[in-house]
């Protein structure tokens, strides 16, 4: 370094090329045609590492036993999602679909988009309400050209807190009970840098709600018709809350006032479609889209557990569930090439998940839950849950992580719920890479 | 031919770099040697000025493809604090100072960078530990060393600012 000669050369080809990247942070899809290959071809030379795997063989009993019990959960979980849905109406039959993945971080920086695993052809005579266990989710969409180059015509819900770009926001009528009244307010879509979601307006009593105390009550629909789509009345919506000052140590002085939405959009995995019921044969179940199973060979590399290579015969989407031996979710797909991709173990700190808890308990219905990944270990992982939950014995599972890592995929067991219900503690196997299988839905399947 | 092998050799081998960051991660948690750090450092005081976008440029993909997120966040997380830190360089003041000071900053600015990236921007990586106080004067320690050592050795040493 001469530090004699004036002035040093700035770096003027790092400061534009800065500039350039904090320009494509703001449209990352610009930048996935170039930085998809270059990460492909940077792998190129991990493959010289020892490749540890077997041939591939069939799936074992244990794979069996735990399918059947997969099928029963979420036959557990259909049964709980129709729940309390006789206030939609007689004339009404649910048709039961998977949330595949979860998009468009919107109010509270929860997800606003929820794709479905059918297509919009198969769901588009429904009604348009979307509810899960008496609650409303939000309404049934068709895939907008924004949306169709992620979700491939695949039919998605917007949630009540989606706001459109450049159009009006669905309001709904609701009520709620405040100090033994009956009170009406309209519900609308809150913005990013809100606590919750849905924000509250147009209060009926303003100033009864702002003399009150005590909040935390249920909010149901009121009954009405929101762009066409008729919402019964008495469908929950949330629970009322409210923003604003601390008084006394406590209690609040409440500036304003939200939902919170009954159902974390980010944990829902199974939603409701209602469609009017013409013909019994129409209520028939019909089945969603069916993931293919691509085996595969894996290696750990050298960073441990975080990533793995996994090579197969062709390429495999990115977001693929990777599945070990007796079909225990190992991680999903993040990098992925011709021949060859980077896997992801589901138990790398910082990562976050949609789960299901499924209790041994048959009585009580699966959970659903979103939680982050805060420690691990080879046989243990532990998370933070987003919501409380009360403590069972079951079987954790996968909540849908994307389009081509679906609801179901068993994960391990529920060693504890500790910290008043907000920390699961997960007991896996120590994943047997001896034998990878690759989920990924048909690429034309919608 | 001249630049154009070094610059291939450096997009094949910054995925190992950060590998073996995160190995190092995970065998020695935060008393590492971290390798993120001692890269800035050689990017701040021994890279050439017109080498510094290609080496960022892999580093910020090889860096996404370890630690996930996008490339180009990480591009901006490495990237900023040495185009800031770039005039240091020509200060007249012993070079292990400035060495050990540029690790610091570097060390308290990298997880920062994360925690803001976070809050923005979409495809930001995951938080890392901020380091206390006896792991910040470890980095400072070692991190020179680190970026010393390897600047000396293929492919950092083809892009010293001496070699050019």
């Amino acid at each position: 370094m001469n530090r004699a000669d004036g002035l040093p050369r700035l770096p003027l080809g790092l400061c534009g090329m800065l500039v350039l990247a904090a320009a494509c942070v703001l449209f990352p899809r610009v930048v996935d045609p170039i930085a998809q290959p270059a990460r492909w071809l940077m792998c190129l030379p991990l493959r010289a590492l020892p490749m540890r795997y077997a041939e591939a063989a069939q799936p074992s009993e244990r794979a069996a036993t735990r399918a059947a019990a997969t099928a029963t959960a979420m036959a557990r979980l259909a049964d709980d999602a129709v729940r309390g849905g006789a206030a939609v109406g007689p004339n009404s039959v649910p048709l039961i679909c998977r949330v595949l993945d979860r998009r468009v971080p919107g109010a509270a920086s929860l997800p606003t988009l929820l794709v479905l695993d059918r297509p919009w052809s198969e769901v588009g005579d429904c009604t348009g309400l979307v509810t899960r266990a008496g609650c409303v989710v939000g309404f049934l969409g068709q895939p907008s050209d924004a949306d169709t180059t992620a979700a491939r015509g695949h039919a998605i819900v917007r949630c009540l807190h989606h706001a459109p770009r450049g159009a009006v926001p669905r309001r709904l009528i609701a009520s709620a009970v405040v100090d033994g009244t009956k009170m009406r307010f309209v519900v609308e879509p809150g913005s990013r840098i809100d606590a919750w979601p849905l924000r509250v307006g147009l209060l009926e009593d303003p100033y009864r709600a702002a003399r009150t105390r005590s909040l935390g009550q249920r909010v149901l629909t009121h009954g009405g018709s929101v762009e066409g789509v008729v919402v019964p009345a008495d469908l929950e919506l949330g629970t009322l809350r409210a923003w604003g000052y601390v008084e006394g140590g406590a209690e609040t002085l409440p500036v304003g006032f939200f939902v919170e939405p009954a159902i974390d959009p980010r944990a829902i995995a199974t939603v409701v479609l209602w469609r009017p019921a013409v013909d019994p044969q129409e209520s028939a179940p019909q089945a969603g889209l069916v993931a293919s199973r691509r085996s595969v060979r894996g290696s750990l590399l050298p960073a441990g557990r975080r990533l793995y290579l996994v090579t197969g015969s062709m390429q495999v989407p990115v977001g693929s569930a990777v599945l070990a031996r007796d079909d225990q979710f190992f991680g999903t797909v993040d990098e992925s090439g011709p021949g060859d991709a980077i896997a992801t173990a589901f138990g790398v700190v910082g990562r976050a998940w949609s789960l299901l808890l499924v209790p041994h308990d048959i009585v009580r219905a699966p959970i659903e839950c979103a939680a982050k990944v805060v420690d691990a270990d080879d046989t243990h992982v532990v998370l933070q849950l987003s919501a409380a939950v009360e403590a069972c014995a079951g079987e954790v599972l996968t909540g849908g992580q994307g389009l081509h890592c679906p609801a179901g995929l068993w994960i391990g067991s529920i060693e504890a719920i500790e910290d008043a219900g907000r920390r699961l503690r997960v007991h896996r196997l120590a994943p047997d890479l001896s034998l990878l299988a690759v989920l990924a839905l048909p690429e034309s399947a919608p | 031919m001249r630049q154009l092998l070094p610059a291939v050799l450096w997009f094949f081998v910054v995925a190992w770099w950060f590998l073996a960051d995160a190995w190092l991660l995970q065998v020695a948690g935060p008393w590492r040697v971290d390798l993120a750090v001692a890269l800035c450092v050689f990017a701040v005081f021994g890279a050439r000025a017109s080498a510094l976008p290609w080496l960022l440029v892999c580093a910020g993909i090889g860096r996404a493809l370890v630690y996930g997120g996008g490339p180009c966040v990480h591009l901006l997380l490495l990237g900023v604090p040495i185009a800031a830190l770039f005039p240091l360089r020509r200060l007249a003041m012993p070079a292990w100072i400035l060495h050990a000071s540029v690790a610091c900053i570097l060390a308290l600015a990298l997880p920062a960078g994360s925690a803001l990236a976070q809050r923005i921007a979409e495809g930001a990586p995951p938080l890392l530990g901020r380091p206390a106080l006896g792991e910040l004067l470890w980095t400072m320690c070692t991190a020179p060393l680190a970026a010393a050592l390897l600047g000396r050795l293929p492919p950092l040493w083809f892009f010293r600012e001496a070699a050019a």
